[in-house]
């Protein structure tokens, strides 16, 4: 990676600012404090059709500290590039902030070591890529478009980027841990017949960047919009959702699988062919950490198995509240300062079938490749969905069409899942491979499920 | 297009607040300074760098800098315990209202920028306080939110309190009132936006339409050939500037150092500018920019719109219900989703009200309506005389980057809108 010009003042290393952050709370008066750093390089490549528009490298040093008193709720900062100083005054003004109630908190439950863990997600080769890198993707693009398979589909813009990411972790409690993480990211916008769709891979390795597999996905996803509505005699269709559209509402229902989720899930069976799991530890993967941003052991978690619910996932926060223990999800965001509930690969585990023995057992339905999320109503969801009518494994006309579902009734419909996985990122990873729903026409172009 | 080179140097301090109906309370700072160097030279080269202070940006600039600049993060007046006390009526009022939860964020930002163009030099400040009230209802799945927010006096945030409760009184009752009707629309009705806060639909169906970058890209239905040409009714005038709003008052120039030339977007109905900054000034060949804007330093610029007004009209605003037979009358507003690709937007009412011959009759409650953009723009019937700006808490989110924005209107009648209380249709 290109390295710039670094700041002429107060270069100093992040494990000293991280060690100066715990003691410096500690000599204000809070009982445990938590210091989370981060240094991240990045560089970002834009590229109109014809026209060169960015490129452009950031370097971010910033630390973010949460301090906590003996009771009551914890305050905190984020300091860019913080001296001793800085920290000083941060933690002087957070501390002259407190509305005593005795409420117990959660500090005693912040971790205070860490087991060793190996998840492969450093690309050494970042620092040997270069400008050429974004050049020879864009080639690979263009030459895919001349295909005649590809005629009218238009690169509109290219956009690549690559990132390192060092993050550091300590707390008065006793925990000191840090790791280095690479991420890639490739993002087309492509246009075909007046419409025009974003579409992305990402990984922790440059390797995992095909363009040529990004061109196949725009033109299936753009030839498949159309206004033609779905028109269908019986009742029942059979829908196969690819990994895209599945990923989709996997990601629009993940919010029942967070600790606050309603309880009664515990209680109920979906179909035994579902199996819904976080991984923090799956190699390559650009959700994969060895540990979260509390410090946080993790692992591979089943949240459905075999159709039962087992488990919700949670910060240290959030298990507090409910009298558990984190799950290892507690991430931060650029917007709030302390950590909230996140997943890292959220996936719906695949099974041995193919696409085509789900287009089969189905007979006909709709393939289904993409979705976008209308709104959601009293009754559900509401999602608009496009794809093609199938018969067998023959792909038929594009069709467009409505159909609600709710989270309970979206799960309890999935009749089969396919092995043909694939993984979406956008803050965190969400998978899945094609899948089989029952759902039922409720008014022409409406369907629920 | 000429060589030339833009430096930013971005300093923020914004201070986060809130309590809940569970009395947990979250207070937190961030102070972050930095810079962003660009140069341009038939493409932008750039680099972003988290710098302690103002003064590191100088010494690694290597520039001659006046370094005075107005308060220290220390001065900033957003004081929690003292926000929590002044504003208790609120929380009393909400423990008492009888909702599932509620929350209350208060958010201070003080954001100084020196933008360095071609060695010459310009200032920026902006200065914002604000309150959201997010209140759960019964039986309800999504917060209904109400707030406002503004630059605050010399000893920070002051919010009309009385004002909020009453809103949030107004609204909960409303919708209480609407499980008892059972209305359904069939068809495209007029809708009558409220004046203020209405504006945000224009914000997003016109205002985003008119970006530069989606203009290039062929994402939004409006071209460059549409320069000159009548794109809405000749009652509409939409500005990006007004010389009563104090909002934006500290912004002199956009984040690249210009400043538009014009500030009118729509002349009666006539399209006059686009957003634009200078890249896809140079690239469209247009005649005005000044509306590169960046969230922080560590982003990338890209066309945003600061303010957008709707000028007012000639009509009284009962004239627009009086004239409306069967309509909706909008009050408060939510979110929306705009798909260009597919010309069609949706947007969220919180609080709306049915109109029937003319007058104003049963609380509808929640609503989304449905429209198509070109329809739409085309279909603006009326407009009032009774021009307010939002109440401040207007924000935009475009590829990553949020960032305040200012919109204002009067009461308008739009025309061929569908309006749904059920997500089904």
């Amino acid at each position: 990676m290109t390295r710039t010009k670094q700041p002429l003042t107060n270069n100093v290393e992040m494990t000293t600012t991280i060690h100066d952050t715990l003691e410096q709370g500690k000599k204000t008066g809070f009982s445990t404090v938590e210091a989370f750093g981060e240094k991240v390089e990045r560089e970002v490549y834009e590229h109109l059709t014809n026209h060169k528009v960015q490129h452009h490298t950031a370097v971010i040093n910033k630390v973010t500290a949460r301090a906590f008193w003996d009771t009551d709720d914890p305050v905190g900062f984020a300091l860019s590039k913080p001296g001793l100083h800085e920290i000083k005054n941060a933690f002087s003004a957070v501390y002259s902030f407190h509305l005593p109630s005795g409420a117990m908190n959660y500090a005693s439950l912040l971790p205070a070591s860490l087991d060793r863990v190996e998840v492969k997600i450093y690309d050494d080769t970042i620092d040997s890529s270069d400008v050429s890198r974004v050049d020879e993707l864009a080639d690979q693009v263009n030459e895919t478009l001349i295909s005649p398979s590809f005629k009218d589909l238009e690169l509109k813009k290219i956009c690549y980027s690559r990132e390192l990411r060092k993050v550091y972790i300590a707390n008065s409690n006793g925990l000191n841990a840090k790791y280095i993480k690479t991420h890639f990211n490739l993002l087309l916008t492509m246009g075909l017949g007046g419409n025009l769709i974003d579409i992305a891979e990402n990984g922790a390795f440059s390797r995992q960047i095909e363009p040529v597999k990004l061109v196949y996905r725009a033109y299936n996803l753009l030839d498949s919009l159309t206004e033609t509505p779905l028109k269908w005699g019986p009742k029942e269709i059979a829908l196969v959702l690819s990994p895209e559209a599945s990923a989709f509402i996997l990601k629009e229902f993940s919010e029942y699988f967070k600790i606050k989720g309603d309880k009664k899930f515990m209680d109920l069976s979906f179909p035994a062919i579902l199996n819904i799991i976080d991984d923090p530890l799956l190699d390559g993967k650009a959700g994969s950490v060895p540990f979260d941003d509390e410090g946080t052991q993790v692992g591979e978690k089943v949240l459905v198995r075999k159709g039962s619910f087992i488990q919700f996932i949670s910060d240290v926060q959030t298990a507090f509240q409910n009298g558990t223990r984190s799950s290892g999800n507690g991430f931060r965001n650029d917007r709030s300062l302390f950590p909230t509930v996140r997943f890292s690969n959220l996936y719906i585990k695949p099974t041995v079938l193919s696409l085509k023995n789900l287009m089969e057992d189905a007979g006909k339905g709709v393939l289904v490749s993409l979705l976008k999320l209308k709104c959601v109503a009293k009754e559900g969801y509401v999602f608009s969905a496009y794809g093609y009518k199938f018969s067998g494994n023959n792909l038929l006309e594009p069709v467009h069409f409505h159909f609600s579902t709710t989270f309970l009734n979206y799960f309890l419909h999935i009749v089969k899942v396919s092995k043909e996985m694939k993984f979406f990122y956008s803050t965190y990873n969400v998978g899945s491979p094609y899948v089989l729903l029952e759902a039922r026409q409720k008014s022409p172009g409406m369907l629920t499920i | 297009m000429k060589k030339f080179s833009v430096d930013l140097i971005d300093d923020t301090y914004s201070g986060y607040f809130s309590i809940d109906s569970l009395d947990k309370k979250e207070y937190t700072i961030k102070s972050k300074t930095g810079i962003l160097e660009r140069n341009f030279d038939d493409q932008w080269t750039g680099s972003s760098h988290e710098l302690t202070s103002i003064k590191d940006a100088v010494e690694f600039l290597d520039k001659k800098i006046n370094l005075k600049l107005k308060g220290q993060p220390g001065d900033f007046p957003f004081h929690p315990a003292k926000i929590a006390k002044e504003n208790q009526y609120i929380f009393d009022f909400l423990q008492d209202l009888g909702v599932m939860e509620w929350k209350v964020i208060f958010r201070g930002l003080r954001s100084r920028r020196i933008i360095i163009k071609n060695g010459k030099e310009k200032r920026t400040g902006f200065r914002h306080f604000s309150i959201l009230i997010k209140v759960r209802l019964k039986d309800h799945r999504n917060f209904i939110e109400v707030g406002e927010g503004g630059g605050g006096g010399g000893q920070g945030p002051k919010f009309n309190q009385n004002g909020l409760v009453s809103r949030v009184k107004e609204i909960s009752d409303n919708h209480k009132l609407a499980e008892n009707h059972d209305v359904s629309f069939t068809g495209k009705i007029p809708v009558i936006l409220s004046p203020g806060d209405g504006a945000i639909l224009f914000h997003e169906i016109l205002g985003h339409a008119l970006e530069a970058d989606y203009i290039y890209l062929q994402r939004s239905p409006i071209t460059v050939s549409h320069i000159g040409r009548q794109i809405m009714p000749a009652n509409v005038t939409v500005v990006t500037e007004d010389k009563n709003d104090s909002f934006f008052a500290g912004i002199a120039c956009d984040d690249e150092g210009e400043t538009p030339k014009s500030a009118c977007l729509i002349e009666k109905g006539i399209l006059r500018n686009v957003i634009s900054d200078s890249f896809y000034k140079h690239l469209l060949d247009l005649k005005n920019c000044g509306h590169s804007r960046v969230e922080d330093f560590t982003c990338l610029p890209m066309p945003r719109m600061y303010a957008l007004y709707l000028k007012p009209g000639g009509c009284d605003p009962e004239e627009l219900i009086a004239s409306t037979p069967y309509g909706v009358y909008a009050r408060e507003f939510g979110e929306g989703k705009i798909y260009f690709d597919k010309n069609v937007f949706y947007f969220n009412i919180h609080d709306a009200r049915l109109i029937e011959k003319g007058k104003r009759t049963i609380p509808l409650g929640s609503i989304m309506v449905k429209g198509d953009i070109s329809e739409v723009l085309g279909s603006v019937e009326m407009v009032a005389n009774d021009f307010r700006f939002d109440k401040g808490i207007s924000y935009c989110f475009k590829n990553g980057q949020t960032l305040n924005v200012r919109v204002g209107q009067p009461t308008v009648k739009i025309n061929n809108l569908w309006v749904t209380s059920d997500a089904n249709d």
